[in-house]
Parts: C-alpha cells; sequence; structure tokens
C-alpha cells in the first residue's frame, strides 16, 4: 500500500493554501500548512516532508526570507523537492540555482497543471517510502 | 543537419469538426532506434489529431528547435547529459515532455529543474500520453473559453446585503426573458436559503451526491435536482448545517464542470464567506457579482476582497460590481465607493424592499408579480450581462469624496471636491 507523500505548503494566504491542498491531497500527499518562512523551516525540521511548496513574496520575520528558507532546506536534507511559486519572474534564477526543482510563476490557474506535472514524483516519493 | 519531416497527419474527427481542429505537431528528439516504439504509438492515437515529425538525432539539434513543434519528446537514456542540456532554452515555445528510461526520483527531479513541462516512461502507456497530448491540444486551443454553459457566481465578503436575493432574480431573468436553461447551485452551505427564496422544497440536497463513490454522470446530478415553476433547476445546500462539511471541494468541481454541459446558465450562489471552495468555483465561472451596500464596512471588505483577487491573480476575472439596496442621497454614493474600490460599479440594486417583500409573501416570482418595477429592470440588466449579452457600465454619479481616510487614499488626481 502507498504511503502518503508529507508535503509542506509554505504560503501566508490561506485560501493559496487551501487550493494547493485541494490540488494536492487526491494525489496521496499528507499535506502541513506554514504561513511564513519562519514558521515553515520549524515544520520542516520536526515533519521532513519530501516536497515542499514555498510561496516567494511573504511577510519575512527576523529578515528571515523565503530565499534563506531554501538554503536552510537544502542544507538540511538535499534531496527535498522545493516547489517555488511566485509572481516575479525575476526571482526564478535565484531559486533554480539553490536547487528548485520547479518554478511556477502566478496565476493561481497553473496550480493544476502543477499538480498534474508532479503526479509521477509523488508516486515514486510514495513507492519509495 | 537534418531538416524535420512530418511522418504523418491524422485528423480524428470528421466533417466541420475535424475542419475546425487544429492538429497538434509532435517533435521527436534523441536517439531515433530508442523512439521508434513512440513514434509508431504516436501514429496510431487519433485524438487529439497530431502531426508527428521524425525524430532529431543528438547532436544535430538546431538551435531553435523548440520554435519547430507545439510539443517536443525528449528522449532522456544513458545520455541524459545531453538530453538535459537540449530541455534547458527557458524561452522555448513548444511544451517539452521528457521520456524517461527510469522512474527515479532523482532523474524525474533532474528532467523538472531542466525544464520539463510533462514527464513520460518507458513503457510507454498509451492512455498516460493521450492524456498528456489532450492536455497541451486543449490548452492551445484556449479550454478555458466558455464551451458550454456559462457559470455566474455572486458573492460578498459581508453579511446581509442581498446576495441570495440577487443570484435568484438574475437567474429567474435569464429563464424568463432571455429563454435559458438555468441551473442554481447553493453553495450558501449553511444558510441554504436559495430554495425557501423559490419557495421549493427540495427532497434531496448536494449531500446526496457525496454519499456514493461513483463519479458524477448527469443521471446522478439530476436525480437530485428540484424543478422550480419556472422551469429553472435547483441543487439545493444541505437541509441540515452540520451537513455542510459533508460537501468536498471535489464535488463541487465535477458539479461545476457537468452543470455546464448540462445547462445553458449556472447560477452559483457563494455567499459570504471565502474559502479553496469558493475560490474553485470563481476558476471556473465566466462573471462574478460582488454585492455591497452603502456603509463603511461594506466597502472596507469590498476592498479586501478585490485585493485577495489581486492575490490570487486569476487575470480573467474583474468582478461586477453591484451595489445593493442603493439609496439615492446617502452619504456613501456610488461616486465614493468607485473611489475607495478603484473600479467601476456595474449597477445599483434600488431599495425596493416592498417589492421583494411581495414577491417572498405571494409566493410567486418578481416577474409575475411586478415585471415592469424598477428592481426587476436592474435584475434584468444584470442578467444580460451575466448570460454575456451587454457589457454597459453604468455612469458614475456626481464625483464628491466628503469621508476620511478610506475613501481619500484612492482618489483620483482629476476629481473636482
Amino acid at each position: 500500500m502507498e504511503t502518503p507523500v508529507k508535503v509542506l505548503i509554505v504560503d501566508d494566504q490561506p485560501v493559496i493554501r487551501g487550493s494547493l491542498r485541494l490540488r494536492l491531497t487526491p494525489l496521496g500527499c499528507a499535506v502541513e500548512e506554514a504561513e511564513n518562512a519562519t514558521q515553515g523551516l520549524a515544520l520542516f525540521e520536526r515533519l521532513r516532508p519530501k516536497l515542499v511548496t514555498l510561496d516567494v513574496i511573504m511577510p519575512t520575520i527576523g529578515g528571515y526570507t523565503s530565499l534563506d528558507l531554501m538554503h536552510d532546506i537544502r542544507r538540511i536534507d538535499p534531496e527535498t523537492n522545493v516547489v517555488v511559486i511566485s509572481s516575479k519572474l525575476d526571482d526564478r534564477e535565484a531559486f533554480l540555482n539553490a536547487g528548485a526543482i520547479e518554478f511556477v510563476a502566478k496565476p493561481f490557474d497553473n496550480f493544476r497543471s502543477l499538480a498534474r506535472k508532479l503526479e509521477p514524483l509523488i508516486q515514486s516519493l510514495s513507492l519509495a517510502q | 543537419m537534418r531538416a524535420p519531416t512530418e511522418s504523418n497527419v491524422r485528423k480524428g474527427r470528421t466533417g466541420t469538426d475535424q475542419q475546425q481542429r487544429e492538429t497538434t505537431s509532435v517533435q521527436l528528439i534523441g536517439n531515433p532506434a530508442g523512439l521508434v516504439e513512440l513514434e509508431s504509438l504516436l501514429l496510431s492515437i487519433n485524438d487529439p489529431p497530431l502531426t508527428v515529425r521524425s525524430p532529431i538525432q543528438w547532436p544535430s539539434v538546431p538551435a531553435d528547435w523548440s520554435a519547430i513543434s507545439d510539443i517536443a519528446i525528449v528522449l532522456v537514456e544513458d545520455d541524459e547529459g545531453e538530453a538535459l542540456r537540449v530541455l534547458a532554452p527557458q524561452k522555448a515555445s513548444s511544451v517539452i515532455f521528457a521520456l524517461l528510461t527510469t522512474r527515479s526520483v532523482s532523474a524525474m527531479r533532474r528532467a523538472l529543474q531542466a525544464g520539463a513541462d510533462e514527464l513520460l516512461f518507458v513503457p510507454l502507456n498509451v492512455g498516460e500520453i493521450t492524456r498528456s497530448l489532450l492536455n497541451v491540444a486543449e490548452s492551445r486551443a484556449g479550454s478555458s473559453s466558455p464551451e458550454g454553459g456559462r457559470v455566474c457566481s455572486f458573492v460578498s465578503n459581508s453579511g446581509g446585503v442581498g446576495v441570495t436575493t440577487a443570484a435568484v432574480n438574475v437567474g429567474l431573468a435569464v429563464r424568463e426573458r432571455l429563454n435559458k436553461s438555468v441551473l442554481f447551485v447553493d453553495l450558501h452551505l449553511q444558510a441554504g436559503a436559495l430554495a425557501s427564496y423559490l419557495n421549493v422544497t427540495p427532497a434531496r440536497s448536494i449531500v446526496s451526491l457525496g454519499e456514493t463513490q461513483r463519479r458524477l454522470d448527469s443521471a446522478k446530478l439530476e436525480s437530485v435536482l428540484t424543478k422550480h415553476d419556472s422551469g429553472a433547476y435547483i441543487l439545493a445546500a444541505p437541509h441540515r448545517i452540520e451537513e455542510s462539511e459533508l460537501v468536498s471541494d471535489d464535488t463541487i468541481n465535477e458539479v461545476l464542470d457537468l452543470s455546464r454541459k448540462l445547462f445553458e446558465f449556472v447560477v452559483v450562489d457563494c455567499g459570504n464567506y471565502i474559502d479553496s471552495k469558493t475560490v474553485a468555483v470563481w476558476e471556473r465561472s465566466q462573471e462574478i457579482m460582488y454585492l455591497l451596500t452603502q456603509s463603511v464596512s461594506a466597502v472596507q471588505s469590498a476592498q479586501r476582497f478585490l485585493q485577495l483577487l489581486e492575490r490570487l491573480e486569476l487575470p480573467r476575472l474583474v468582478p461586477s460590481i453591484v451595489i445593493s439596496k442603493y439609496l439615492e442621497g446617502y452619504p456613501i454614493d456610488e461616486a465614493e465607493i468607485v473611489n475607495a474600490l478603484n473600479c467601476d460599479v456595474f449597477a445599483r440594486l434600488p431599495y425596493d424592499w416592498d417589492t421583494l417583500d411581495r414577491v417572498q409573501l405571494s409566493g410567486r416570482h418578481l416577474w409575475e408579480v411586478a415585471p415592469g418595477s424598477p428592481v426587476a429592470q436592474v435584475f434584468e440588466r444584470l442578467a444580460r450581462r451575466a448570460a454575456g449579452e451587454a457589457d454597459e457600465i453604468l455612469p458614475a454619479s456626481r464625483m464628491r469624496f466628503p469621508l476620511g481616510r478610506l475613501f481619500m487614499q484612492r482618489r483620483p488626481a482629476d476629481a473636482p471636491v
């Protein structure tokens, strides 16, 4: 039996978190949510999710940014799959260079194709657990 | 350098439909021996209609390879480094499928990082490939454009502004005046007032749709609908408040997708609660009508709603702002609201609760009780807009801005004081 894949959604917008949850849960994901980068790091260290979706434009607490979180995730577990979501294409290079597997430009409609694209990866992660 | 050649052109349908459907061109890239099976499989696919171009082999891949076709399928096998280098161009106009010979997580991760839009795997599965090709073909054809009925959502971020009243009367105006088939969907799940407004007692509700695992089809949907005297149908909210939690997001998505195929016009009463379900409805809507009244709190709530829409970046959707219970001469007038929201107001529903009360108490609808009333005329205008038959905007009132900071923030530089 396939094990649910732990997914952490880091986004300050509850509606976006809910929408991503809506699309990832049917693929066999157990979804947890964080509303800023600091909370995201704490949850990441505790849950060790296999997949993280990370919103770039978030309020920072104590100057801790999404890119800092991206680097910390890679340092703690380089095998973690991080998908970055942003409305600014300027961010793309920095996050891909930091190891993001996917950079999704908003609009919101793109989340549907994101779920389709990640489906085989999630299935493999599930079987590998 | 070998120019790509068309090895086959297939058209999947006949007659007019066939002529209207464009073929999707597919370019294969990689070792031709490794692509033989894929090429023959693609040639057997009728829907979507494909133009399959012969493989381009390493290292003869032209620099502009991504401009050649709609889809590029890149075989990623032993020479993975070379294949990923080809995938790398970031400005590719093609949709790139990476065909992987392994399902290892690291191989998928590398392909995604290199820019693959879809992942395919050897051994090939015709169902998976067809599904992926159809997705691309539908995107190219603009699948987001209305195909089937129009979905119109009614929403507000503040209570008591008449969302259900507007939803009911716009839907009935479409039915009565435009003679279209209409379905009302009550997603104001806890209040569930839509059926009362229409004076019907539904035997079944949307909850019934989630009671079996069977996929939603037209027979199952029709079995839970209630017919109104006007000929419109109602998908009612749960009978009990606690049952609203039994309505899943998936059910709502399925209902809307199917309803658009069965009805010309679908009215969704979203009430005044916004969550991921509501957003899923907006994604499927051709029209959103946002209602507010002439109060500071309602205007502030509308600002928050518009800010949310901006953050969600749903570029197709520009809500039609409707001022409900409109009173002429009230200090917060239309011009104030236009200024505060920085967008046009589409319509004002006059404060005519005498007429609307008579409608409710009589158990009949507005076009039976007061068809020529001012409020009925506004609903008819909204109905034409919602049905995609009109696009006029009411002129804003004379601009005055006597209120405080809330309204002063977005005051146009050239506005008269």
